[in-house]
């Protein structure tokens, strides 16, 4: 009962948010209040976990301080300064500052308006009318116009020269200026979880050309210089359509290969902010930094290459997923930090997330997986050969502590590390292994974690096949409504875990390393480094 | 003259016959620079886009003879990595460019800290009479030897960044902004480069000065009455540095080579780190170059070498 009455409201509530799009009733000269959603009935929840999740108390609040100048560690050099044609989650973080959509994802994992004030969805969910906000400036100065936000959305779905170059908006079918103010987009699909794609960003009328050598965008940050493994600078963008923020004058993202090199600069202070510590590092300079950590918003998994013997007999993968004990890995390696999952979905998705732990447990259980062995015919055990991209250090461990105990349950594993391109041919696309540990990323997006498991999906390395998943899934995709897409996602996530497509364990946390004067650091259950919030508190 | 043309062509058939292993070895080994590139976000359309920009999608042969003829009229192509856009992609040349000063700096420097510090403690070591002395330097630089360098990084960051604070762990100045900062923060990866082949040296020196204290013209010099330290310095060293020279100019092609491991440490943007990362990332062009310049490198220190034996010993004739 009360989970329909719950449904109801999503449902309610989603209604009046396509109505009104993000415009929460403000107008746009108050931007600095907007912290428009969609759906707003989860937020409080959202909340809740934010501040849970933050495990050091941040200093006490102080006035924010203008200007200054700090340095962030990031461990990635940068694949390119074209929004539209990054694919790396390590440029992405950085880019975020830079670059803004229509829309921009907030810490809550919503959308808020950024360069659109408002928008609104036709009722088929098939067009899209977005509203520009007034003086949005790009970093060069000129204003956005409606063309540009044409040419933008153009060029990212491929509707201007046939490269899709943001593959979310593949399904675009035309952009439209109807006034100097309104665009509006059709969509050959229905699908709720279009609307994050307009987080691609919005860059100047034919400056794609020009795009990785002199990105120009409206965030709060504008582009100075990158350098080849080096780093990027940008500073502080004074026309900021968002009134306040930023407070730092200039950002050095510096790229810092190596955890021990990391650790050496950290003890020498001279990153301020370096956010993928280990547990053990974090331990070790927890006097000298504030230590924050929440989750990552990466689902990792022993994955199984369904189609490979022994692990294309579904009861060979389910007695893997009885005997993995992830309590074990999750104290060993995250300092039990982490959240354990049985599902491919993020728990932080929480209008999508589908308990399914008890199916399997959480510890091993020996017996029944040698029970399903036997059964399969595999009495005196199976080998296991688990691939790992070397460069991992926390799946790299995990690896290990699996291998250890899964030898209880005649499981004898050999772990094979490989370089990461190595990983990207030899598993990823040829999808030659048989199993590996590795983390999934997400958009936001439920669908987005789940399609690689369609079976046609170019994304679906485990080789995972099964038509009534696929059935469900694509229901799911394409519905409307929020209450039954709900329901829809977390059925199709049920049908992964009872197969044993793969054995999820964990949601490993972020842990990151600030510079004890300096507040205001957000976590987004996105991989992003926001650094317009940012202030030196003394 | 003949033996300038010799030298040319080896030079030449070397680096023609590394630059073809390269290439191939680069065939060999598993992973892609496309899929570098895309990651796991690439689609099946953007893979084909890509290679065909970058040139990828025609077979090796043709590759490697287009590349080879590009460099032959100076152009060393574009590198993969740096920047997906054909129109502007970085030029190789550029790339290396720019992170060559960083090296041929740490290389100048850690060779003047090495001839510095091993010439003098090298002949001193060969006349030491006190035992005591003489044991302690044996230890030190057996000790020097046998530390990795990469630990000896370590170590001097933690001894002087940390401990010390003379300078700031990975606070590195670009040369472009700041030319003595730079150089000042290049000291100390100059001083972890220099420690091993100091020790190196002074041996080499000690052992090449005690051969020659023990020969004939060392004999006449004494009998005529010259005092033991014009015996060592104006007889003795000009014969026993003919070894150390050589040795020299092996740390010297190593060091321009790239220090690895130290670049790697200091997080100094040099030659070394450019190679690493270029190999992980199948960065072909950049590292076909790279490769190409420490062969040329090794070859033609080797080759002053040779001259510099001409000048300090007439004996041996330039044929």
């Amino acid at each position: 009962m009360k989970k329909r009455v719950y449904g109801f409201l999503l449902t309610a509530l989603l209604g009046v948010a396509a109505l009104s799009g993000c415009t929460g009733g403000k107008t746009s000269g108050d931007e600095h209040s907007t912290e428009p959603t969609i759906i707003e009935s989860s937020e409080s929840v959202s909340e809740q976990e934010t501040s849970q999740a933050q495990e050091t108390p941040e200093p006490e609040k102080q006035d924010p301080r203008y200007g200054g100048k700090i340095v962030v560690g990031v461990q990635q050099d940068i694949d390119s300064l074209d929004p539209h044609k990054a694919t790396a989650a390590g440029t992405k973080e950085i880019l975020f500052n830079i670059f803004e959509g229509l829309l921009k994802t907030n810490e809550n994992g919503k959308l808020s308006c950024a360069v659109a004030s408002k928008y609104s969805l036709s009722e088929d969910g098939l067009v899209y009318t977005f509203t520009l906000r007034d003086n949005v400036k790009f970093h060069d100065g000129s204003n956005v116009t409606a063309e540009d936000v044409k040419y933008s959305l153009e060029r990212a779905s491929g509707l201007l020269d046939g490269t899709t170059l943001v593959s979310s908006l593949k399904t675009l079918t035309s952009v439209e200026i109807v006034d100097e103010k309104t665009v509006k987009v059709t969509t050959s699909s229905a699908n709720l979880e279009l609307d994050y794609a307009f987080t691609t960003a919005i860059i100047p009328k034919g400056s794609g050309e020009k795009a990785d050598s002199t990105p120009i965008g409206t965030g709060p940050f504008s582009f100075v210089s990158y350098k080849p493994q080096e780093g990027l600078v940008m500073a502080k963008n004074k026309d900021y359509w968002q009134e306040g923020i930023p407070f730092l004058d200039e950002v050095d993202f510096k790229i810092i290969t190596g955890a021990d090199t990391a650790l050496m600069e950290l003890k020498g202070h001279s990153i301020d902010v370096y956010p993928y510590l280990t547990d053990s590092q974090a331990e070790e300079l927890k006097d000298d930094y504030q230590i924050l950590s929440a989750p990552s918003a990466v689902v990792q998994a022993l994955f199984f290459n369904n189609k490979v013997a022994p692990l294309n007999n579904k009861k060979v993968r389910q007695a893997i997923c009885y005997a993995l004990d992830k309590d074990l890995v999750n104290d060993f390696v995250t300092g039990g930090k982490s959240s354990i999952i049985s599902s491919a979905m993020l728990p932080g998705l929480r209008d999508y997330y589908e308990d399914l732990n008890m199916i399997h447990g959480t510890g091993a259980n020996i017996p029944k997986a040698l029970e399903l062995l036997t059964e399969a015919g595999y009495p005196d055990g199976i080998e296991l050969t688990i691939t790992v991209p070397s460069n991992y250090e926390a799946h790299v461990q995990t690896a290990e502590v699996i291998a250890e105990q899964l030898k209880d349950a005649g499981i004898v594993c050999k772990i094979d590390l490989v370089e990461w391109e190595t990983w990207l041919s030899d598993v990823y696309n040829d999808r030659k292994y048989q199993s590996t540990v590795c983390g999934i990323t997400c958009d936001m997006t439920p669908g987005h974690l789940l399609t690689r498991f369609q079976s046609d999906s170019k994304k679906n390395f485990v080789n995972y096949s099964n038509s009534e998943f696929d059935k469900v899934f694509q229901k799911a995709e394409a519905c409307l409504d929020m209450a039954d897409k709900s329901e829809l996602y977390r059925n199709a996530q049920r049908i992964l875990c009872e197969d044993a497509a793969s054995a999820f364990i964990e949601e490993p946390p972020i842990t990151i390393a600030m510079n004890k004067q300096l507040t205001g650091y957000k976590f987004y259950p996105v991989y992003v480094q926001d650094m317009s919030t940012v202030y030196f508190n003394r | 003259m003949k033996y300038l043309a010799k030298k040319i062509m080896t030079l030449i058939m070397t680096l023609f016959l590394v630059s073809v292993l390269a290439f191939f070895a680069f065939q060999i080994i598993p992973g892609d620079a496309v899929l570098s590139i895309l990651g796991t976000e690439g689609t099946p359309e953007r893979e084909a886009a890509l290679r065909e920009e970058l040139g990828l999608n025609k077979p090796p042969i043709v590759r490697y003879f287009t590349w080879a003829g590009n460099v032959l009229k100076g152009d060393f192509g574009r590198s993969y990595r740096y920047s997906k856009n054909m129109n502007q992609m970085m030029p190789v040349a550029e790339l290396i460019g720019d992170k060559l000063p960083v090296t041929l700096t740490l290389a100048v420097l850690s060779m003047m800290i090495i001839i510095v510090v091993a010439i003098p403690l090298g002949v001193f070591w060969a006349r030491c009479k006190n035992r005591v002395l003489d044991v302690t330097i044996n230890m030190g630089t057996q000790t020097a030897m046998a530390i990795p360098s990469f630990f000896l990084g370590v170590l001097i960051t933690y001894l002087f960044g940390i401990a010390l604070k003379w300078f700031s762990p990975g606070k590195y100045v670009s040369y472009q902004k700041d030319f003595w900062g730079f150089v000042r923060y290049l000291l100390f990866p100059a001083i972890s480069v220099a420690i091993p082949k100091i020790a190196m040296t002074a041996r080499f020196l000690r052992n090449s000065m005690l051969t020659e204290m023990h020969s004939d013209y060392v004999r006449t010099a004494y009998s005529k009455g010259a005092s033991e330290r014009r015996v060592a310095y104006g007889h003795a060293l000009r014969n026993a540095m003919m070894p150390v020279v050589t040795f020299l100019g092996m740390i010297i092609a190593e060091i321009v080579a790239g220090s690895i491991v130290v670049e790697q440490v200091f997080s100094l943007p040099g030659i070394g780190k450019l190679l690493i990362s270029s190999i992980s990332t199948r960065d072909f062009p950049v590292v076909e170059i790279l490769i190409l310049y420490i062969t040329f490198v090794v070859i033609f220190v080797y080759f002053l070498v040779d001259i510099l034996y001409r000048v300090i010993d007439p004996r041996i004739s330039t044929k």
